[in-house]
């Protein structure tokens, strides 16, 4: 999928667990998860606007787009390298 | 507070409250169906024991002085057993009313299963109200056995009640289509966080 979630960075980042996150913005652990690996179909405003506030970062941050001719691309030049 | 903020939890507020309301109702309507399972079958067997033969010559789309001669007790059970088949598809499709109506009452609304019940209480109200109608030729018959050659009657009808009850049965059946679609989207709603 062209857009990567980099959610788990920045709780890295911020050193915030998961399940902490998820109560503060009142999802579940389930679907933060889910969001994470990148595995929903869409991102509600108000969600994102609560994880940023708890965060303390730009939606930029957080997702990220990467065409996915690039990215195969970028993995055969790789490959051959090796 | 903006404006929008304060539409928008008057709206939550709303949908909470109607939602509540429509889980309250149907736990009630569940425990009508339930009510209605048990007691329909009696009534129907009171009601042919107890009955002038005026009403019963009506319930068989006959005029009320059509019965001539006095009915005898084998007549009203056998008219009863009869009324019993159109009732007892109706008594199966309010038994899934009652399983589709208790979905509705711990908020399980859009699911395949309360689809399924749907159409199915659709499909056995449109099943009663088509026996009704071919019951009342047997009615008649049964009814007027005992009277005079010549005096005995096959009557054959379409009523309102018949023709209403299967716009009932076809209007629920495209409701359930309408929460299968619905079913849909929230899945698909489910799927965003």
């Amino acid at each position: 999928m062209p857009i990567i979630v980099q959610l788990d960075i920045m709780l890295a980042r911020r050193k915030l667990k998961s399940k902490d996150l998820a109560e503060q913005v009142g999802m579940t652990e389930a679907n933060l998860s889910l969001l994470k690996q990148g595995k929903v179909k869409g991102v509600r405003f108000e969600t994102l606007e609560k994880i940023c506030s708890i965060l303390q970062c730009q939606p930029g941050d957080l997702l990220m787009y990467e065409a996915e001719s690039a990215s195969k691309t970028t993995e055969t030049v790789e490959k051959r390298d090796f | 507070m903006t404006q929008q903020r304060i539409f928008a939890m008057t709206h939550l507020v709303n949908s909470a409250f109607e939602r509540h309301s429509m889980q309250r109702i149907s736990g009630w309507l569940s425990w009508v169906c339930l009510l209605l399972i048990v007691t329909l079958p009696i009534v129907v067997f009171v009601y042919w024991a107890v009955a002038d033969a005026g009403l019963l010559a009506v319930r068989a789309n006959m005029l009320p002085w059509a019965i001539q001669a006095p009915l005898e007790n084998w007549q009203r059970w056998a008219g009863a057993l009869v009324t019993c088949i159109p009732v007892g598809l109706m008594l199966r499709g309010l038994w899934e009313a009652r399983q589709c109506f208790r979905q509705f009452a711990v908020g399980q609304v859009f699911t395949q299963q309360a689809v399924q019940r749907l159409r199915a209480f659709a499909a056995w109200a449109m099943a009663a109200s088509a026996a009704d109608m071919l019951i009342s030729p047997v009615l008649s018959v049964l009814l007027t056995l005992h009277n005079p050659p010549g005096m005995r009657q096959l009557a054959i009808g379409i009523g309102t009640d018949h023709v209403l009850s299967l716009l009932f049965a076809a209007m629920v059946w495209v409701m359930a289509a309408v929460i299968a679609q619905g079913q849909v989207l929230a899945e698909e709603n489910s799927s965003f966080v």
